[in-house]
């Protein structure tokens, strides 16, 4: 579904990324692995379509969506309407999709009007409502409490369990990878390339 | 001590020649066609500045290109570019508007350039991964982050760019409250240069009441909430 052959990503002279593939098909879990800095975000974007200054091919589904490190809504917009806007779904979709994330009485509030862990709720929900074919996941769960992050883990589980939904998820944390069944992926070296943990 | 009321005649006199000419005279008539010029500038500069001011803050190269030059028509004297207009143009409606736009473009430009360059990337790859059509990410996405902006081109633009079509008026045109400034400059009448002013100043007033605020108002509401 997703297939990177990537030969090389540099900032300037200074290469991030080696060479390395990475196929995931749909239905299939991949977590990337990493400390912070090692290029995880940066192949992400490449993954995305946010980067296309990289040595390599790629070819990508129709349909993608991403969870970004912050929520990254429209604070001006209605929850419902950053639904709609981004995904272009029917309002009963939107409000089935912040069901399924327990916002369904949050529909007409602003975004600054919600905590933190609500915020990130939405920015699930819109990736949901995309009906990706792709979902890539961004560090998700940083910056959260404990707790949020454990309800927030439990979550994302649950809601992809029953899809048949690639996923990409880039985290420096193990139980993030294990919440939702993910195969662990390494990146490392520096320019950073991907192995097996 | 007390102004002769010849040289600084009081409110009510200045009230009372206002509703004189409003009711008897041509104040209307003249009030109109410095509003309509008022609008057409503000339309035009706000229009151009705006696009202008977007692309230079989104293209870096275009912005290097013609950094100079925003700051060249920036710095011209809006004297110089009306009657640079009128020599070119001719003593024309054309001509008055052209020079009043071109005086506002550059302004509107910077402001909207540093608007479209505090534009928040995150937001941009999101609609980009979500691949928002480009009306809709113009609409949702750019313009609210650019409102602020507007309001301030729009209110500075608003409160120069009459002024300016007083002088325009008051240089190369046979209407507007300019030229009957003009006129009663020559008259030495001060009650009736005031009257002409101050309507006008009344005008601007209400547009600022009755338009730009519940305008910001509502671009702002999210913010309130």
């Amino acid at each position: 579904m997703i297939s990177l052959r990537l030969r090389s990503k540099a900032f300037g002279d200074q290469a991030v990324l080696g060479a390395f593939e990475l196929q995931v098909a749909a239905g299939d879990r991949v977590a990337i692995l990493g400390p912070s800095g090692v290029g995880k975000s940066t192949l992400l974007r490449i993954l995305a379509g946010l980067d296309s200054q990289f040595d390599g091919d790629i070819t990508r589904p129709e349909r993608m969506a991403m969870v970004f490190q912050e929520p990254t809504l429209l604070p001006w917009r209605s929850v419902a309407d950053n639904l709609r806007l981004a995904t272009g779904a029917s309002r009963d979709t939107v409000v089935q999709s912040l069901d399924d994330v327990g916002l369904a009485d949050h529909l007409d509030k602003y975004p600054g009007q919600m905590s933190l862990g609500q915020q990130r709720r939405v920015a699930l929900a819109r990736a949901l409502t995309a009906r990706p074919e792709l979902l890539l996941l961004d560090e998700h769960f940083a910056s959260l409490d404990a707790d949020t992050a454990i309800g927030m883990r439990g979550l994302v589980g649950e809601l992809i369990r029953d899809r048949d939904i690639g996923v990409v998820l880039v985290t420096h944390d193990r139980s993030d990878a294990a919440a939702i069944d993910a195969t662990p992926l390494r990146l490392s070296g520096i320019p950073a390339t991907l192995g097996a943990v | 001590m007390i102004a002769d009321d010849t040289v600084l005649p009081g409110p009510l006199a200045v009230g009372a020649q206002m509703v004189d000419l409003t009711l008897h005279g041509d104040l209307l008539f003249h009030l109109w066609a410095t509003l309509w010029r008022v609008v057409a500038a503000f339309a035009l500069a706000m229009g151009i500045g705006a696009a202008l001011g977007i692309v230079l803050g989104r293209q870096r190269r275009v912005d290097q290109w013609l950094d100079l030059w925003v700051v060249v028509f920036l710095n011209i004297p809006a004297l110089v570019t009306i009657v640079l207009c009128y020599l070119w143009i001719g003593l024309t409606e054309v001509a008055a508007i052209t020079a009043v736009a071109l005086n506002k473009i550059p302004m509107v430009t910077v402001i909207l350039r540093e608007g479209a360059r505090a534009l928040n990337p995150a937001l941009d790859d999101m609609a980009q991964v979500y691949r928002m059509p480009w009306r809709d990410r113009f609409r949702h996405v750019v313009l609210p982050q650019l409102a602020p902006f507007f309001a301030s081109a729009a209110r500075t633009g608003v409160a120069l760019i009459w002024k300016i079509v007083l002088v325009v008026e008051f240089l190369g045109r046979s209407s507007g409250i300019g030229f009957k400034i003009h006129l009663n400059f020559q008259l030495f009448d001060i009650a009736a240069v005031l009257a002409y002013a101050s309507a006008f100043v009344l005008v601007m007033l209400a547009v600022e009441f009755a338009v730009l605020k519940p305008l910001e108002s509502r671009a702002n509401r999210w913010r309130q909430s």
